[in-house]
């Protein structure tokens, strides 16, 4: 056998030519560095800041009539945001297959324990998108021990209403009804919306 | 003649489940984290807002595009020995707990289907059928 026959027979063994084995190893070297990139933290100058939108001047916040939902379904009754003039309100629109949502749950439980004595309304408001129904929202009350009213709005329009394009997102209502500040997401933590209630409480 | 149909088939397979997961990839590092967006496609938005959607802090469909980029980095010259389909065949049976092991977490832990993560699945398991059509094929 020729020593070139012998070269491409060893080729065919080995099945990766030079050039393949250095396109795999820069392959190797590229996921190796896309992985650690992935695994660090953000620098600070990508971290969010815990703050929350302020309205100045904003009327009063727009009225809804929705639904209550509790961990065994729809009631049948109805409730207005309205009812509530007088007593300070966390408002929340949720989904109930928002992970986020699910994370949160117990803080605003601990929240709800502290606050609920002192005449702060909970409200949270569940929405219809990705096919939620009223019933998964019963399923997320019974599985996270929620106690605070919930309501279901299946149209969506309350969720856009208030412009919600994420969820959570918190509204704090002051006594007179007007929105005092706006929350998405894990920026609203235990002792912001706690140092907003005490203080439209007070 | 068909070994080389089967590899071409393999290779472009593989380039478009890695578009796919190039894409979901994207759109999971720009989906910020700390909230779920309900301007999202379909069920994608509630699967790339889970937990599931990074594994160790990486995203998920950034590892399928790297098993799509080794498919296809084996496809090419596989028809050129044994040796390269061996490797083509084991690196495609990761196909069987990988896709399960995403199908059970999207449809029954999460419960929502995303048509992208589906798709790069489906490309999983009929690129792992053809590897084995190629090895029952490899002698003929």
């Amino acid at each position: 056998m020729s020593s070139h026959s012998k070269s491409n027979s060893k080729q065919r063994k080995k099945g990766f030519s030079r050039g393949e084995k250095i396109i795999g190893l820069v392959i190797l070297v590229v996921a190796i560095w896309a992985v650690y990139s992935f695994t660090q933290p953000p620098s600070p100058s990508t971290t969010t800041t815990s703050t929350g939108t302020t309205a100045t001047g904003v009327p009063v916040a727009p009225d809804f009539t929705l639904p209550v939902v509790t961990q065994d379904g729809l009631t049948g009754q109805r409730i207005s945001l309205s009812s509530f003039r007088g007593k300070v309100v966390l408002l929340e629109f949720m989904e109930p297959w928002c992970s986020v949502c699910q994370d949160m749950a117990p803080m605003l439980d601990r929240l709800y324990a502290q606050y609920e004595a002192q005449n702060v309304v909970f409200l949270a408001v569940a929405g219809p998108y990705n096919s939620a129904t009223a019933d998964d929202a019963a399923k997320f009350i019974r599985d996270y021990g929620t106690a605070w009213t919930f309501v279901y709005d299946s149209s969506g329009t309350t969720f856009t209403t208030y412009g919600v394009s994420a969820t959570p997102t918190f509204f704090l209502i002051a006594k007179n009804g007007s929105i005092d500040t706006r929350y998405e997401g894990t920026n609203a933590t235990f002792e912001i919306l706690a140092a907003g209630l005490t203080r439209l409480n007070s | 003649m068909q070994q080389r149909a089967l590899a071409w088939a393999v290779a472009a397979l593989a380039l478009i489940g890695l578009g796919v997961s190039a894409f979901l990839t994207w759109y999971d590092i720009l989906t910020p984290r700390g909230f779920c967006s309900l301007t999202g496609f379909f069920g994608c938005s509630e699967i790339l807002t889970s937990q599931y959607s990074r594994i160790g802090g990486v995203p998920t469909a950034f590892l399928g595009a790297l098993w799509f980029i080794v498919v296809l980095w084996l496809a090419i010259g596989v028809t050129r020995g044994e040796a390269r389909l061996i490797y083509l065949l084991g690196w495609s049976l990761l196909a069987i707990p990988g896709v399960g092991a995403l199908a059970y977490i999207e449809l029954v832990v999460i419960g929502a289907i995303c048509p992208f993560c589906t798709s790069a699945h489906v490309l999983g398991l009929v690129i792992l059928v053809l590897a084995v059509i190629m090895w029952r094929n490899r002698n003929h």
